[in-house]
């Protein structure tokens, strides 16, 4: 399927990185003009480095920031087609290793930044409809150990992806969200090389035996993104390698 | 290279139709398998007709031995699309067992016994993906399809697990109201004021369902299994007070 967003202008948040760069990368490769947003400009550098010229440009930012967007209005060479909101922090730990302060900033990055650039997005794409992906995860449905703040985080993440798409719809803005499972990525790397009980519960116990790509993120991404999806919203769609049904040990067959 | 094989059951029209032309579109050799011959062969033609690569095949989906014998004739099989199904409308206090045990029968013990003899045959990388429905969530005057489809979804969740060691994805498309000659030739229907439940505005069109289909069916859904995904046009999300 040959350039797919072909004259689509997209937004992605978090491109600098993992799940980000591999949306960047797949977009752009799909026809897409793609605004690249990062606090980190080195990994901007990097992702846009395996994009070609003509297709992005990029905006070094922190979704923290409350005005990231009209540094992003400013950016954008045209209507608005398609927001990702993929920035965010991962990890933590149970609620008592986590203090308020934690709290507070798993939701100024996964809630407070993505509901800012939320509102943004509904704004420029009041006029021709268009698509907002919100990264959520599978963390948001699942009890999944050690990870308080951020599994409240992204349980915001999809209300607020099902409540947007109620009030959007009638003029065109579909919003939907992904459910990533255990993804492997350079902020994600290290724990699953150095933590047992990661590879135990996301590999060996998981249905599909392997932890997930950026790309099979990215793939799901460009589904909601594109008009494929176009009677599509307010779902949240699980790339978690089956991993929400339940942890199942190994057996021969 | 030849191209990978799928077979699309209750093919002949409507959503499977759209199924089976969007996947032969994409490269697939398709089987057209419904009961009805004809419809079935004229789908398939038209397929061709449009440079795609279709086959008919007549099923008789609750015969487990013409399953069989079908899947002996296509030989290898890559993703089976579980589409065939029945639907009617009858007030809770009317239902018989037996119109249970008749919508059961088709929409998911058939279901459940060509994706068994299928699995058998498909290799690594293979894809079922199986057609439930909104109605899973609950719906009125029809509880023997609502349950039934109810059981597709958790028949696709079982089939997930037990599939995934094989390298066998399963997912399920819940489709909302789509526009087919099934829903108008339906007389309870108020298609406008079904259309204004749609947060979207509008309601489905079998292609809706057949690009959502098509992505579980490809390459790039690898890493997704045992999902079930509504395409239904955000209709059921709480209703909107509009702007």
């Amino acid at each position: 399927m040959a350039a797919e967003l072909n004259g689509k202008i997209a937004i992605v948040t978090g491109a600098g990185s993992g799940i980000g760069q591999a949306i960047t990368r797949l977009f752009c490769a799909e026809g897409a003009w793609v605004l690249a947003v990062d606090r980190d400009a080195k990994g901007l550098a990097e992702t846009l480095g395996q994009c070609p010229p003509g297709q992005f440009s990029e905006l070094v930012g922190d979704v923290t920031d409350a005005a990231l967007p009209d540094a992003i209005r400013k950016a954008l060479p045209g209507p608005l087609d398609i927001l990702i909101n993929n920035a965010g922090v991962g990890a933590g730990g149970m609620i008592e290793a986590t203090s308020d302060d934690d709290l507070r900033r798993f939701f100024e990055i996964n809630v407070v930044g993505l509901f800012r650039l939320a509102r943004m997005g509904v704004e420029l794409m009041k006029k021709r409809g268009g698509s907002i992906v919100n990264l959520a995860s599978i963390f948001a449905e699942i009890g999944a150990t050690s990870s308080a703040a951020y599994s409240a985080s992204k349980g915001a993440v999809a209300s607020l992806t099902r409540q947007m798409a109620t009030d959007y719809g009638p003029i065109g803005i579909r919003v939907n969200s992904l459910g990533p499972g255990l993804i492997e990525t350079p902020l994600t790397r290290d724990r699953i090389r150095d933590q047992a009980w990661r590879r135990t519960i996301f590999i060996d116990q998981a249905p599909l035996r392997r932890v997930g790509q950026p790309e099979d993120v990215a793939n799901a991404a460009l589904f909601l993104a594109s008009d494929r999806s176009a009677f599509i919203t307010g779902e949240l769609l699980r790339v978690d390698g089956g991993w929400a049904m339940g942890r199942y040990p190994r057996e021969t067959i | 290279m030849a191209k990978p094989i799928a077979l699309v059951t209750g093919a002949a029209a409507g959503i499977g139709a759209a199924i089976a032309e969007r996947l032969a579109a994409d490269g697939y050799r398709v089987c057209i398998a419904d009961r009805a011959a004809g419809p079935a062969e004229a789908t398939a033609d038209a397929i061709r007709k449009a440079g795609g690569d279709a086959f008919a095949e007549a099923l008789d989906i609750t015969d487990e031995i013409a399953q069989a014998a079908l899947l002996q004739r296509l030989g290898e099989l890559d993703v089976l699309v579980n589409n065939a199904g029945i639907f009617d409308v009858k007030d809770f206090f009317e239902l018989t067992a037996d119109d249970f045990r008749r919508m059961y029968e088709i929409n998911t013990v058939a279901m459940f016994t060509l994706s068994r003899n299928a699995a058998t045959r498909m290799a690594k990388g293979a894809r079922i993906v199986n057609i439930a429905s909104r109605a899973m969530l609950g719906a009125r005057h029809y509880a023997h399809y609502v349950s039934s489809k109810a059981a597709v979804v958790g028949l696709t969740r079982a089939m997930a697990l037990e599939l995934a060691p094989r390298g066998i994805s399963v997912n399920a498309v819940a489709p909302g109201v789509i526009e087919t000659q099934m829903l108008k030739a339906r007389s309870d229907t108020n298609l406008d004021g079904l259309r204004a439940l749609q947060p979207l505005g509008r309601l489905g069109v079998p292609e809706d369902i057949a690009r959502t289909v098509a992505f579980l069916a490809a390459p790039e859904a690898d890493f997704i299994t045992g999902q079930i995904l509504l395409v239904d046009g955000g209709r059921s999300l709480g209703g909107a007070t509009g702007i």
